[in-house]
């Protein structure tokens, strides 16, 4: 069972090669520019160096967000295209999720800043009590109040043998109906 | 020699393209998806929704564009992917699938200057045969360019301010015409008549075009009538408007040719889909013995055929990128060397 992690919801590209859960390689680049840059190549590179060739891949775990747009798009499209042309299973888990799987609090809240506010997801022994959502920082300051016995985790630290491990009873999906998770509205939406 | 089938995808705007052309003119299969309804209730194409559509849809018209073809991915020898000039979201989506696509079946990757596939469409049609003048006319370009053999681009004159295609959506908007302005000037033009007087573009600058006078002109005219309480006829003004817009590209093309002796002419990008254009120039090129060719009408908006038709050149030579090129929003085509 080979597996292939992709994430590029935040700044990182990260990439991880898996054979039964037991992760063989993981590379990680910090990209300022465009994931653009980095993705394909550090795919073909941990291919390369596991030694695995693209048809010899069971399944693509993707995070779907929510985090950068582009960043969050542009690994869907790749997941999902390969999944897709090497007829694989795909499946895919919210950032905040598999954040929140990598920690071993109990009672957490996982976020991800951007420049305005941050998305969130409050947890109880791994379960999402509240669905994520997106908060400006005056909103956000006013919840956590609420929660004071609650730990931030603001790490973004990925554990992807636990992700995969946790992954493996849930269904695959069909490529085609692959999409990030956003969360947060466009501007131009508002009102609508 | 052995066939060349270039798989193309494009995704620089607001259409989900993927084709398939056989030697760089033979439109094997393609497959468009529009996202034009979506953008119409906003008044224009809003980016981000046209990066999540190019993003939701795009192996959806993967798989319809192979359901019309018993060629399979296998059996391509190339994949093409316009990398700019357009919108970097969605420009980024199509990059990445056409990169994902190259890693998969290990097929060259080429890449495409979007305004080379507006050219190489005319091949679609009739092969480029050269020396030939082009007539660019898009939302972004108005240039006049010489080209003596393929990806061989002269610049004779270019817009000194606005491309016409981008004057016929601002007018449009001051018109309250819906989206896509263009194409309804032309319509509403159809049923006008030259009434309004709009000043021509006396540019001593030779080749080069001008169109913000006539921009300006037009938004004067529509406020200091509304101010007056005056109703436009939106018909007449956008006939008036029309013909003043492409009688400077007619102009222009006409002084072009006298200058260069060149015999054949093509038109290319989005405003060559304009019946009135093509009329006109088509009356040029009857008077000074010129042969004129158009893309059909089908590949004058976006399409990924073109872009696979104008990879051809590119892969005979080897032109090919690595995994690890970006998109980018606006890139030069050629370098500009005005006389």
């Amino acid at each position: 069972m080979n597996t292939i992690f992709i994430s590029t919801f935040n700044q990182k590209v990260i990439i991880g090669i898996l054979k039964n859960e037991i992760l063989l390689l993981k590379e990680e680049i910090t990209s300022n520019k465009s994931h653009s840059i980095s993705l394909i190549p550090t795919i073909e590179k941990v291919l390369t160096i596991t030694k695995t060739k693209l048809n010899d891949l069971n399944e693509i775990i993707i995070i779907n967000g929510p985090g950068s747009f582009t960043g969050v798009r542009l690994g869907v499209t790749v997941a999902k295209t390969l999944s897709y042309t090497l007829k694989i299973k795909i499946k895919t888990i919210t950032s905040i999720e598999a954040i929140a799987i990598s920690s071993n609090a109990d009672k957490k809240i996982v976020i991800i800043p951007d420049s305005k506010g941050k998305y969130l997801g409050i947890f109880n022994n791994n379960k999402l009590i509240k669905e994520i959502n997106y908060l400006n920082n005056i909103d956000y300051n006013l919840l956590i109040k609420n929660y004071k016995n609650y730990k931030i985790i603001e790490s973004e630290y990925l554990d992807i043998p636990k992700i995969v491990l946790y992954l493996k009873d849930k269904k695959s999906i069909n490529p085609h109906s692959v999409k990030p998770m956003y969360i947060k509205k466009i501007e131009v939406l508002n009102g609508k | 020699m052995k066939d060349v089938y270039i798989l193309g995808i494009e995704t620089s705007c607001d259409e989900t393209s993927i084709s398939i052309v056989k030697n760089g003119e033979t439109d094997i299969a393609t497959s468009i998806l529009t996202q034009i309804n979506t953008h119409a209730s906003f008044g224009g194409v809003v980016p981000e929704i046209a990066s999540r559509l190019h993003s939701e849809n795009i192996t959806l018209v993967l798989e319809d564009l192979l359901n019309k073809t018993d060629l399979t991915i296998n059996d391509i020898d190339a994949i093409a992917v316009t990398y700019a000039p357009g919108l970097l979201g969605s420009l980024l989506v199509g990059l990445e699938f056409a990169k994902t696509l190259s890693l998969v079946y290990k097929k060259p990757l080429i890449k495409v200057h979007h305004i080379a596939g507006h050219i190489y469409a005319n091949n679609l049609e009739k092969k480029l045969d050269f020396p030939l003048l082009a007539l660019i006319v898009s939302g972004g370009h108005s240039e006049l360019v010489l080209m003596k053999k393929d990806y061989d681009f002269e610049v004779l004159g270019k817009t000194l301010d606005d491309a016409v295609g981008e004057v016929y959506d601002k007018v449009a908007k001051v018109l309250d015409l819906p989206y896509p302005g263009g194409p309804n000037i032309e319509k509403y033009a159809l049923k006008g008549k030259n009434t309004y007087s709009l000043p021509k573009s006396v540019l001593n600058d030779e080749l080069n075009f001008s169109f913000s006078g006539l921009k300006s002109a037009v938004i004067n005219l529509v406020h200091n009538e509304k101010q007056k309480k005056k109703e436009i006829n939106k018909y007449n003004l956008a006939a008036s408007f029309q013909e003043v817009a492409i009688e400077q590209l007619v102009r222009k093309t006409k002084i072009a040719i006298m200058k260069t002796n060149v015999k054949r002419l093509i038109i290319a990008g989005g405003v060559s889909a304009n019946q009135y254009l093509r009329k006109e120039m088509e009356k040029l090129a009857k008077e000074y013995n010129i042969k004129l060719s158009v893309p059909s009408m089908k590949y004058c908006t976006d399409n990924a055929t073109m872009i696979a038709a104008a990879a051809y050149p590119l892969y005979l030579k080897k032109e090919f990128s690595e995994l690890n090129i970006n998109a980018k929003s606006t890139d030069k085509l050629f370098e500009e060397k005005i006389n």
